[in-house]
């Protein structure tokens, strides 16, 4: 596939300007989703290739009218963050990457400089349909790097080789959460010749590890003050700590929610909230987004009986979730499986200290800890066990489902350990062998089929 | 005997009679991964370090029950080793997070629990700043807290401080026998250098300087054990601990006269010093030291070391090695095949496993790029 130069972020400002307008119409926007979903729901061809990613973005037809209204925010607040990148990359303001576990307010907090996070490239480059990542897969195989490297890495690395990401005037790197994301911040440290700033973060959650982590985030902010000649706004920085805070506290209730049997099922839309927290925490929209969301998983507890047609069995994905192709709708409307618990979407988050700087910046440095797959993979795997004990203490469920992503180091050599919890707990486990990003690594047909396979075995299908 | 041969004796086994001698006198052994671990807060607790290697390792069979196959074969053999009970010698270890790879080795050992001790889990920056300074600090306070509690020998700073001194003299000697290799007719082939790492990272560090010295003896006495080689190696890398592989980078009238390996400059690159407070010290000198792809920001650092150590050393080539799986060496090996082409400098990328069979494509990829060099000069 051959792309122009921005073609992905410009799908992505013209999907979210869209996405925006139709959801905009409230439930005929439901009815509209609806009557498309025969021609976009299986399968990718070429015809529906650009659009079926956004439809999938937006529940593949079988979110209500409800969620389709929260998702209208994160419409939004992406249609903003993509348009101030183009903006940026015409000399606007300058712009700053971010590699995706730091924090955004490290950049957001200023007045007059576009934050961008290249792995959105994960999520985005499907806008011109799944062989949007494989392009960007290529041209770093092209360029010679090896592709033992993540997917992910690789896909941000190699959207700045095709010119789909506009070159940045300084870079802050992060040292989680794994060796690709490490190795990757060099090398587009390396190519993009852009000065950088490291950020260390905390390997476990105590207050002296958090406390340290802070610190680097004050670093990053003085780095870019110095490097930009720009002033820090802490005013803004504070308005956005509030913002999130707020909006963690609907999200822990939320995920609380998808606890309850049957689930609120919203495991999909906390993947859109994991997302949308990256590239603009303490945006307001996403506020507004998680609100409306609470209010539909309300609604869902007080009438259980319309979930429970739905929810036949509960399975908890203890991995990262396919990204080229999203799988929960179609579990849930081919074999009334029901995603309650994810590796990303699981979203709990600790109040902030709202005191000092200090502890609002303690606070930021928690948050983002506690974010999916950060939350698992930063330290030892205690992290990521006592998390997965803790998902199926609170989340009941039927089976467990691991992708075993082939670039995942770390996660690669848990199986064994991941394998015994579930057997302690008798639980079913599938270990895939797949690519969140690579299709061709394993096609979403082969996913489908090891799906079928393993819920026929384990009695969950006939 | 030549001291050489004890050392490469001593090279092959992963256990010796220096370390049981050291046990049978009441000395804990422990063992640490990567260059990163202040062995000098090991030993100040009474402890002596020992290296970890996969040296006499039989495969894999037992670690693949824990790692996936897309794990670096370093670690699937250590695991295997201690499934094993060949590792029983130890009385803790302290693993680091070098990689994903070791860190995950550190929580599948916890999960397995072979007969070996402690494990301890050592928490080392990605990166340089003050912020990261303050942070390994405090993961070195951390550190010598547990290891005082388990071995029951408060590491006070005079202790530390004698540990340094010690370790210091080690790292010397070690920068005076590497030097002597940017003679034309080097003292030292790189397999010998290797096997001296190896040795001297598995006894106790007071027979190690002793060993050092001896071949330091015999090295400044006119030694040349391949006259002048035709060609010129500098070896940069992670993992390099196979004395086979590194014979055969020495085929062909090839020598390596220089490295930037773990078990290389890594260990003896900047001495730690005696002033001010200990830890400070350690920290400053384990985060500025030549570093390690693991760090973030040094990318530059690196590749001024490699290049000064190419000139210093007058290498003809450099061999960037690397193990199947290890994504740091990935980037690092872009970035310093770019840079070593800028400069000039032919550079030859090689992925293999620990110890695998791959030897004839090896010997082959190795062959070309040498007849390659000798048809330039
Ligand atoms: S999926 Fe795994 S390897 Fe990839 S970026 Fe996330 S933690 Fe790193
Ligand atoms: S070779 Fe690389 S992946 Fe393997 S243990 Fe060493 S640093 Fe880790």
């Amino acid at each position: 596939m051959e792309l122009k130069p921005y073609e992905i972020i410009e799908s992505v400002i013209a999907g979210a300007k869209l996405g925006t307008q139709v959801l905009d119409k409230g439930p005929a926007a439901w009815a509209m989703l609806k009557a498309v979903q025969p021609f976009l729901f299986h399968g990718e061809h070429r015809l529906n290739r650009a659009a079926r990613f956004g439809y999938q973005k937006v529940g593949s037809g079988r979110w209500t009218p409800g969620e389709l209204a929260a998702y209208r925010h994160d419409c939004i607040a992406t249609l903003a963050f993509f348009q101030r990148v183009l903006d940026a990359r015409d000399g606007r303001e300058p712009l700053v990457w971010l590699g995706w576990p730091v924090p955004v307010e490290v950049a957001s907090g200023f007045d007059d400089v576009a934050p961008f996070v290249p792995e959105a490239f994960m999520a985005i480059a499907n806008m011109v349909g799944t062989d949007g990542h494989v392009a960007c897969l290529e041209a770093v195989e092209r360029e010679g790097i090896a592709d033992d490297i993540c997917a992910m890495d690789r896909v941000s690395l190699g959207a700045y080789l095709l010119k789909q990401i506009p070159d940045p005037a300084a870079i802050i790197s992060v040292a989680h959460p794994c060796d690709a994301g490490r190795t990757a911040s060099q090398l587009m440290e390396y190519i993009s010749g852009a000065p950088a700033y490291t950020i260390n973060t905390a390997y476990t959650k105590e207050d002296d590890d958090v406390m340290a982590y802070s610190k680097n985030l004050f670093e990053a902010i003085a780095f870019l003050e110095d490097t930009l000649h720009r002033k820090y706004n802490w005013e803004k920085f504070r308005r956005g700590v509030r913002v999130l805070d707020e909006q963690n506290r609907l999200l822990d209730e939320i995920t609380i929610m998808n606890q309850a049997i049957p689930s609120a099922g919203l495991a999909l839309n906390l993947q859109t909230a994991w997302g949308s927290k990256i590239t603009g925490s303490g945006n307001p929209e996403l506020l507004e987004s998680a609100r409306i969301t609470h209010k539909v998983g309300q609604f869902r507890l007080r009438h259980p009986r319309l979930r429970r047609r739905v929810e036949k069995f509960r399975i908890i994905v203890a991995d990262m979730p396919i990204v080229f192709s999203e799988m929960y709708m179609w579990i849930e409307r081919t074999f009334g499986g029901v995603v309650v618990g994810d590796y990303i979407g699981d979203a709990i988050f600790p109040p902030i200290d709202m005191t000092s700087l200090e502890t609002m910046m303690m606070g930021v440095a928690r948050d983002r800890l506690y974010m999916g797959m950060i939350k698992q993979a930063h330290g030892a795997a205690r992290e990521t066990v006592d998390d997965l004990e803790r998902q199926i203490a609170h989340f009941s469920p039927d089976c467990v489902i691991q992708n075993g992503h082939q670039g995942c180091k770390h996660n690669r050599a848990l199986g064994r350990i991941v394998r015994d919890v579930c057997r302690r707990h008798g639980l079913p486990l599938l270990v895939m062998e797949a690519d969140i990003f690579d299709k061709r690594v394993m096609s979403e047909a082969e996913v489908k089929r090891q799906l079928t396979a393993f819920f026929v075995e384990n009695g969950f299908a006939s | 005997m030549s001291v050489f041969s004890e050392l490469r004796r001593l090279a092959e086994v992963p256990r010796n009679e220096r370390l049981a001698a050291a046990a049978r006198a009441g000395r804990p052994v422990i063992g640490h991964f990567c260059s990163y671990v202040p062995e000098e807060l090991l030993h100040a607790a009474g402890a002596v370090p020992y290296r970890m290697r996969a040296v006499g390792s039989c495969g894999t069979a037992l670690g693949d029950t824990y790692f996936s196959s897309a794990n670096c074969s370093f670690v699937r053999r250590v695991m295997d080793q201690g499934l094993r009970g060949e590792l029983d010698f130890l009385d803790g270890i302290v693993f680091m997070n070098g990689c994903d790879h070791n860190r995950r080795l550190y929580d599948n050992w916890r999960h397995a629990a072979p007969d070996t001790g402690f494990s301890y889990l050592l928490f080392v920056p990605h990166a340089g700043s003050p912020a990261c300074l303050a942070q390994l600090r405090l993961e070195l306070v951390k550190l010598a807290g547990f290891l005082g509690e388990r071995l029951g020998v408060e590491v006070t700073d005079d202790r530390l401080r004698a540990s340094i001194e010690l370790y210091d003299r080690r790292r010397r000697l070690l920068r005076e026998l590497a030097e002597l290799r940017r003679a034309p007719a080097p003292p030292v082939t790189g397999t010998e250098f290797l096997a001296l790492m190896l040795a001297v990272t598995a006894v106790p560090p007071e027979d190690a300087v002793d060993l050092i010295e001896r071949a330091l003896g015999e090295a400044r006495a006119g030694r040349a054990p391949v006259g002048t080689p035709r060609l010129r190696i500098f070896v940069t890398g992670s993992c390099l601990e196979e004395l086979s592989h590194l014979e055969l980078v020495e085929s062909h009238g090839a020598l390596v006269v220089a490295d930037a390996i773990c078990l290389g400059a890594r260990t003896f690159d900047r001495d730690v010093g005696a002033d001010g407070d200990p830890l400070d010290a350690l920290a400053r000198r384990y985060l500025g030291r030549v570093s390690c792809p693991r760090m973030m920001d040094d990318v530059k650092g690196r590749m001024a070391y490699t290049l000064e150590a190419v000139r210093a050393y007058a290498a003809d080539a450099v061999i960037l090695e690397k193990l199947e799986f290890c994504s740091m060496m990935s980037g690092e090996n872009y970035i310093a095949t770019h840079e070593l082409a800028k400069a000039g400098i032919p550079a030859l990328a090689l992925t293999r496993e620990l110890y695998g069979g791959e030897v004839g494509q090896l010997k082959t990829r190795l062959q070309a790029f040498y007849e390659k060099l000798g048809n330039r000069s």
